[in-house]
């Protein structure tokens, strides 16, 4: 009796450690319009953000309120990657705003290689990064909008700040 | 007959002093309700995402409006604490016939300093959009979700 128990025991602990490394998997479904960050990078989720809160400000502004149903042609120019990664989806960030612009139906959005347009909007990313001891860092993204005529006169300007930081790990 | 009536009495106060202490806290809820969150506005649904907000964080003075074609939300949020409150809002726009349009919107994080007032605006991105809900909550993150019940496993890396 005390053999068998001594050959099912060590059987039994096997079994149980598998078990608890076959449920944990560690990998989780997020909500998508949740914000988490592992790193002081932005995420897809970030850009959507951005788009949210610039094009906010812009769609309540006084010369967009002013266009009422005319629907004026816009073109979205490229966007200028000014922080220090060039690894960041900048056609993600360009379709977000694309998006949300489109949706409103304010504007007709032409492509950028259209000939005939009334508005052109250049968009800019940047950042400024501080590290501090311990792996603490911040980040600061901003995300800014500008609205040209067609004979260059700067009509808009709307931006938008994400801070980022991350704090010292204490263990 | 002398103790009859003094049961009957007794069990009569006792009653009446039951009844009296559940009107008092039903009316206290009522009221708490009343202060924290400003129902009035009938263009718009405001939550408090966590019980522990009702009371000390107040949702009021909201305002719907035109921008152009578009319709446009703004309301303020006040900590009524001296505590510091790290929280995350987020607009939802719906329809005349209730169904959520401008799905894009997304959380955003903010601080609310002890007695601090914030306000939050949001345009409806779509002509359809006339009514708003808007939600405040702590923010739900996978990962201070993970640290927390790391430091409730683990409590002896403090």
């Amino acid at each position: 009796m005390k053999k068998l128990l001594l050959l099912t025991l060590p059987l039994i602990l096997i079994g149980c450690a598998g078990n608890q490394l076959g449920s944990q998997s560690r990998v989780a479904i997020l909500d998508s319009s949740s914000r988490e960050h592992l790193t002081t990078e932005l995420t897809m989720a970030d850009y959507t953000a951005f788009a949210e809160k610039v094009t906010n400000k812009m769609l309540r502004s006084r010369l967009v309120q002013s266009w009422g149903r005319k629907r004026p042609k816009l073109v979205v120019g490229k966007l200028a990657n000014n922080t220090n990664n060039d690894s960041i989806r900048m056609q993600d960030i360009y379709d977000r705003i694309t998006e949300t612009i489109l949706n409103s139906g304010l504007v007709r959005l032409m492509d950028q290689s259209a000939t005939s347009f009334d508005y052109v909007v250049r968009t800019e990313l940047s950042e400024t990064r501080q590290f501090g001891a311990g792996g603490a860092e911040l980040a600061y993204y901003k995300l800014e909008f500008k609205l040209f005529k067609l004979d260059g006169e700067m009509v808009g300007q709307w931006s938008d700040v994400l801070p980022l930081g991350k704090a010292v790990r204490k263990y | 007959m002398t103790s009859k009536i003094a049961t009957v009495l007794l069990a009569a106060y006792l009653a009446s002093q039951l009844t009296a202490c559940s009107t008092t806290k039903g009316a206290n809820v009522k009221y708490k309700e009343q202060q924290t969150i400003d129902d009035t506005h009938p263009r718009a649904t405001l939550i408090l995402g966590s019980t522990e907000l009702v009371d000390n964080v107040l949702i009021t003075n909201v305002r719907l409006g035109e921008v152009g074609a578009l319709s446009r939300a703004g309301v303020d949020v006040q900590n009524l604490t001296d505590e510091r409150y790290t929280l995350e809002y987020k607009f939802v726009w719906r329809d005349k016939q209730g169904f959520a349009v401008d799905s894009g919107n997304m959380w955003h994080r903010f601080v609310l300093s002890p007695r601090k007032i914030k306000s939050f605006q949001s345009v409806g991105k779509t002509q359809d959009a006339y009514s708003v809900q808007f939600t405040v909550r702590f923010p739900d993150d996978l990962f201070i979700e993970t640290d927390k019940q790391d430091q409730k496993a683990k409590p002896f890396f403090d």
